[in-house]
């Protein structure tokens, strides 16, 4: 690279630097940085829960249903609702089918023309999760099903 | 100099035309209440709020369009060439609008950021105006998006090392990224049973020889191509394993510029006995 011209040169510290630069001072929110998924080493796991959704009809289920970009949406949504302690549990149920209806109602419908079967919606809870407990949470059970 | 020229030509019809391709086709499907989470980043904040979609879906069209004008301009019998530099520009700059404005909702989502950064260069890097043959004009842009692909991945991995930086690959760090994903593949829910040494090992094959050890793919072009090969692999394994969506198939394209397409093009005809 010793014969490029000095503005090739500019370009080229300033496209590197930009990138350098994002990682030293940890910004996320500059345009096409972002650099890794795990940005972090291992991540805090004390007081874990972890809400999945499953869907049966007869002996056939889809799993995982939720792929692509969208289960992170809905899976961070169904669970701040269900760790919301401000909320009895009726409230909690109510939003959580209305959130169902509108936002994964939509995808069994990629799958099937009109849907039937039930959804289920399972929660499991970890004091602390480590390698060892992942199989044999503190709590597990199904937060509620769904009839289609 | 006359194969460096199809190397990079092949490259930039790569881009511009199969991965643009494989983006717009695969799409997104965003929930419609997701929108109202509009938390835009750097340059969206200047909009009042989440475009129009039916302005979206025009941005996309364009995009798709124009970069296939690129693509097709590429082709020599044609006598287009002057006509990519025009449209490559305006093409990576709908396509960042068009891809960033989906994934602006609090930080730029990583999976097209490769393919996004290497139109840009490929569009707007200057051209070189020193002596040497080998680097003038825009062939020097072939070495320019190694070594940002090599530097970026190298950055990704020293990142993990400055968080996590041991443990990485003596804890269970890689098993907990893996359970506490939103949802399992089939391929992840056997992992997830493996003995934990097998997640210590594909950690430390990640962090160092995917990315850290990045810059040694410009050492020649044996090793270019092996790295290469290792992170396609990485890419499929990330995304069947930890499904981390298929968006990032678009950084394989670009990962091509170390395919030796030139060792290819000048290849002599076997010897008739």
């Amino acid at each position: 690279m010793t014969s490029l011209d000095l503005k090739c040169r500019i370009f080229l510290i300033i496209i590197l630097l930009g990138y350098a630069s994002q990682s030293l001072l940890k910004r996320e929110d500059w345009p096409l940085t972002k650099l890794s998924l795990f940005t972090a080493g291992r991540y805090d796991t004390t007081h874990l829960i972890k809400v999945s959704l499953h869907y049966q009809k007869a002996q056939r289920s889809i799993d995982p249903l939720l792929l692509g970009s969208d289960k992170f949406f809905i899976i961070e949504s169904l669970s701040e609702i269900i760790q919301n302690t401000e909320e009895d549990p009726e409230t909690k149920k109510t939003k959580v089918e209305l959130f169902l209806k509108e936002n994964v109602f939509p995808i069994l419908t990629r799958h099937f023309r009109t849907p039937s079967g039930t959804l289920i919606l399972r929660v499991r809870a970890w004091n602390e999760l480590r390698y060892d407990n992942y199989f044999t949470p503190n709590e597990d059970y199904i937060f509620l099903e769904m009839k289609l | 100099m006359k194969a460096k020229e199809l190397h990079l030509n092949f490259y930039r019809a790569l881009i511009f035309g199969p991965a643009t391709w494989y983006l717009f086709f695969k799409g997104h499907y965003y929930p419609k209440e997701f929108f109202n989470q509009w938390q835009p980043i750097s340059f969206y904040q200047l909009l009042s709020g989440p475009i129009d979609s039916e302005l979206l879906s025009l941005i996309e069209w364009s995009w798709f369009l124009i970069s296939l004008f690129a693509f097709i301009s590429l082709f020599p019998k044609l006598k287009l060439k002057h006509y990519f530099s025009p449209l490559s520009k305006i093409g990576s700059i709908l396509g960042i609008i068009y891809l960033g404005h989906d994934y602006n909702f609090g930080r730029v989502y990583h999976g097209t950021h490769l393919y996004l950064g290497v139109c840009l260069l490929l569009a707007f890097a200057p051209k070189n105006k020193a002596d040497q043959p080998e680097f003038h004009n825009d062939l020097w842009h072939i070495e320019l998006i190694k070594i940002f692909i090599v530097f970026l991945l190298a950055c990704a991995g020293l990142q993990k090392l400055a968080a996590g930086g041991m443990s990485w690959f003596t804890t269970d760090a890689l098993f907990i990224k893996l359970a506490t994903l939103p949802s399992h593949t089939w391929m992840a829910s056997a992992l997830l049973k493996a003995p934990l040494w097998i997640f210590k090992i594909l950690a430390f094959i990640i962090v160092i020889g995917v990315q850290v050890s990045a810059p040694l793919a410009l050492w020649g072009k044996k090793t270019g191509l092996a790295y290469l090969f290792l992170w396609c692999l990485f890419h499929l394994g990330a995304t069947h394993i930890y499904s981390v969506g298929s968006s990032f198939y678009s950084q394989i394209f670009c990962y091509f510029i170390f395919f030796p397409t030139t060792y290819l093009l000048q290849r002599k005809p076997a010897k008739i006995l």
